[in-house]
């Protein structure tokens, strides 16, 4: 039996060659780009600067001591990239560093090249009373989602599914899933389901599925942007109404909550014909926004003594409804109206904290308790009550309720394309 | 000498119609049957063993409930209706000066209070078969209340419908749901709401398990019962409602079945049982005027105590009713009925929002509550009656066709 992992990638950049002459490529790297930003060719610099961009961390120093030399545009050029590069590297590492993997087994019994994956890639693995097999799988630099998969392939009878807390791999026939990959990102389909009253046609058709990441890559929030869904006799499943936007969770409001993986799920109220026999089409991205950084909108100061209170910050107007706090328990219960329809608040994430007096941020646990729309005439605003609930980790005094949302945010698109899925 | 012509007579007509449920239309055969006013157990029982399975069954549950209710047992009323075009409402008075039962069509439409106007012409049919064509006339649902039954405009009307003496079935609602697994297994359900209403003169108090006994899709292949999909707490049936019909007139037991193909389309037959529960012996708590909390009342076998009273913002009078033996089980199945009577209204009101919570077994009554929070009316007397020993007969119904217009 051999088992062997190559970790993450980074480890091969550092089997690359020695600090110094690495640094020394860098910088004449560097500066041969930034001559060719200077170009009068536009489309040759634009080239420079991306090929600066894609030099990553490692070209900083050198990008900084060209940067003190330069002036002009080509020193706006050199700070963009900069940007970039800081950005990209903020980005890698709110994503966490990617989890590939490389195994080979012979003929090893399935729970032990389960725990040997678990070990080496640290994820959430949780497997028990597997019907025992040997199995023989080899898997060479592969995302972690694929090595997972590739075991139960061997096996045949388990199968994976993302929980909120773990990755759970139990008994069942092996389905070959329709799955995309992108990094530490996996998103899949189970399979479909539709529901319609008889007699009549009113009915939705339900794709459910999940996206799963490694532990400590999560996303802030996710949503799926369905582009085609359409069935071989060519009826399109999505409406005008229904363009194919589907919102697949909010990570903001739950800090607590799904470790690896959530439900993805499209709707359309639009049948597949009853003759068609699978989905000609269904593509679309999945779009997922990571945090680079928070700011504070609004603070609440002394909030157990300041209910009824109203207070703005940015587009939001936060009431507080109420606020109590008994030794390590705390709640409070406040209204959020910001413009849009909701869905905005999907994707911006933002979340409250109770702050101590010893400056201790404490993220709670949310429930909503209710969203309403309205109309003031000109826009359309969004109220949402919420109740937070707080397990302090000691009795503290508390200075404020902080009301924090993202700052920068990045959003990673994953397309996915799956002709042909089955619809009998 | 004539009383042995007319057993005779009796046992030719019993013959006779118990070899015709062997035909095209069993369920005509079996209605005829259950008309007779003296089915003689002595001579329909080995007639009906040559019977087939299910109208065998519901023959012997006909005899046994004809011998347990005695006078209870719903009568065979048979009502006759010529509507050309003719508001509802009126054709639903016509029908209560001939059976004795009010009827009610409750309208939404400010406009035409006395309802659609309907074309209907039936000959010396039963009541309830009559109720079931008003139903898919007006397409809408009969509600039995505590003295009348009430029909409110509901979706499509029925899908289908059994009427048996005082009894009305109705299929409404039916989804139907394919489950896709990629690499895996397809599977289809059915789900279908039945919808009971009866005649309210019966001394019915409570219902028990519906059991399916037999179901086909348009392609008459067999169709097997399936589970509940979880995760659709709407679509569970409510123990609750079915032990107790005074806590729904509504009671809608939920029917799954499987798809036998991809290509079933409806559903073609469904049999099965519904258990009906009359009472056999109850026990009788009575609370005076405006009752105080902690008040209680208790016999041998169950106490009543008021553990709420209406007022300073609080509207229920909660009454908790506790089985002093037995299990918790066994008092689920137990139905328990209400009544407040009001100052200044005439009837009582009847009320049933039983629920058995967290192992103990309460019974909130909604008393009558204004704007303020304070009740406008004082309560003159509340009545428990928990019937602690019922009778149960099993309704036999069979529907067919379940397409819908």
């Amino acid at each position: 039996m051999r088992l062997s992992s190559l970790g993450p990638l980074v480890l091969i950049l550092v089997l690359g060659p020695s600090g110094s002459s690495q640094d020394d490529d860098v910088a004449k790297r560097v500066r041969a780009l930034i001559a060719e930003l200077r170009s009068e060719e536009l489309q040759a610099a634009e080239e420079a600067l991306d090929a600066l961009a894609k030099l990553g961390s490692p070209a900083l120093p050198a990008l900084r001591a060209e940067l003190e030399k330069a002036a002009g545009d080509t020193r706006l050029k050199i700070e963009s990239a900069i940007k970039r590069i800081t950005r990209r590297a903020k980005l890698d590492e709110v994503m966490g560093r990617p989890v590939i993997v490389t195994m080979s087994a012979t003929s090893v019994p399935v729970e032990g090249v389960l725990a040997d994956l678990q070990k080496q890639s640290g994820q959430p693995l949780t497997f028990k009373d597997l019907p025992f097999k040997r199995v023989t799988v080899a898997v060479d630099k592969q995302p972690f989602w694929e090595a997972l998969d590739a075991v139960c392939k061997a096996h045949g009878e388990i199968m994976w599914r993302v929980q909120r807390d773990g990755v759970l791999v139990e008994k069942g026939p092996y389905r070959a899933r329709p799955m995309v990959v992108q990094g530490n990102v996996a998103l899949y389909f189970d399979g479909h389901t539709t529901s319609k009253t008889v007699p009549g046609n009113d009915g939705t058709f339900w794709l459910e599925g999940a996206v799963a990441w490694t532990r400590a890559s999560r996303p802030s929030a996710g949503a799926l942007a369905v582009a085609k869904l359409e069935d071989d006799k060519a009826t399109n499943l999505l409406t005008d109404e229904d363009p194919g936007d589907h919102w697949s969770w909010e990570a903001g409001q739950d800090p607590d909550g799904a470790v690896v993986g959530s439900a993805a799920e499209i709707y359309a109220y639009v049948l597949p014909h009853d003759e068609a026999e699978k989905l000609a089409h269904c593509s679309g991205s999945l779009r997922l926004s990571y945090v680079l950084s928070m700011k504070k909108i609004l603070a609440v100061k002394d909030p157990a003594n300041s209910k009824g209170t109203v207070h703005t910050g940015g587009t939001y107007t936060v009431q507080l409804q109420d606020a109590s706090a008994v030794g390590r328990d705390a709640t409070a219960t406040l209204q959020v109206t910001y413009p849009g329809e909701g869905e905005e608040r999907m994707l911006a994430g933002f979340h409250f904290a109770l702050v101590d007096t010893a400056g201790g941020s404490h993220r709670p646990r949310v429930e909503s308790q209710g969203t309403s729309v309205s109309h003031d005439g000109k826009s359309m605003h969004t109220t949402e009550t919420l109740l937070l609930r707080w397990k302090l980790p000691e009795k503290c005094a508390i200075a404020s309720l902080d009301m924090l949302a993202p700052d920068d945010v990045e959003e990673v698109t994953v397309p996915f394309n799956f002709p042909g899925l089955p619809l009998r | 000498m004539i009383a042995a012509a007319l057993l005779l007579v009796l046992q030719d007509d019993v013959a006779s119609l118990l070899s015709r449920l062997d035909s095209k239309d069993p369920k005509a055969a079996f209605d005829a049957i259950s008309r007779l006013s003296e089915l003689p157990r002595e001579k329909v029982e080995p007639a009906a063993a040559k019977a087939p399975a299910f109208y065998r069954r519901a023959l012997v549950a006909e005899l046994a409930a004809r011998a347990a209710l005695g006078e209870s047992f719903g009568p065979a009323t048979r009502v006759t209706v010529r509507a050309a075009d003719v508001p509802v409402a009126e054709v639903l008075e016509g029908l209560r000066g001939q059976c004795g039962l009010k009827l009610e069509f409750v309208e939404m439409d400010d406009e035409h209070p006395s309802g659609p106007k309907v074309k209907l012409s039936l000959e010396d049919v039963p009541l309830f078969d009559a109720l079931a064509e008003i139903c898919a006339a007006t397409q809408s649902r009969p509600y039995t209340g505590t003295d009348a039954i009430q029909f409110i405009r509901e979706g499509a009307g029925p899908l289908a419908h059994f009427a048996y003496r005082g009894f009305l079935i109705t299929a409404c609602d039916m989804s139907s749901t394919w489950k896709v697994q990629f690499g895996g297994e397809t599977t289809g359900t059915a789900g279908l709401s039945l919808h009971l209403a009866w005649d309210p003169r019966q001394k019915l108090v409570g219902t028990g398990p519906i059991e399916i006994v037999e179901a086909a899709d348009d392609r008459a292949r067999a169709m097997a019962v399936a589970p509940a999909p979880l995760g659709d707490s709407d679509a569970k049936p409510d123990p609750d409602a079915l032990a107790n019909l005074w806590q729904g007139a509504d009671a809608q037991p939920q029917v799954y079945l499987r798809w036998p193909g991809r290509d079933s389309r409806s559903i073609s037959l469904l049999r099965g049982t519904l258990a009906l529960r009359y009472p056999a012996a109850t026990s009788t708590f009575e609370f005076g005027a405006n009752p105080k909390e902690g008040e209680s009342r208790k016999d041998d076998g169950y106490e009543a105590a008021v553990a709420a009273v209406p007022g300073a913002g609080q509207p229920l009078l909660k009454i908790r009713v506790k089985p002093l033996a037995g299990t918790l089980a066994e008092f689920r199945e137990t139905p328990v009925e209400l009544s407040v009577r009001y100052k200044g209204l005439p009837e009582p009101q009847h009320y049933g929002a039983g629920r058995v919570e967290e192992g103990v077994p309460v019974y909130s009554v909604g008393a009558y509550m204004g704007e303020d929070g304070e009740t406008p009316f004082e309560i003159e007397s509340v009545v428990v009656k928990v019937h602690r020993r019922t009778h149960e007969r099993k309704l036999h119904f069979e529907l067919r066709d379940l397409k819908g217009k």
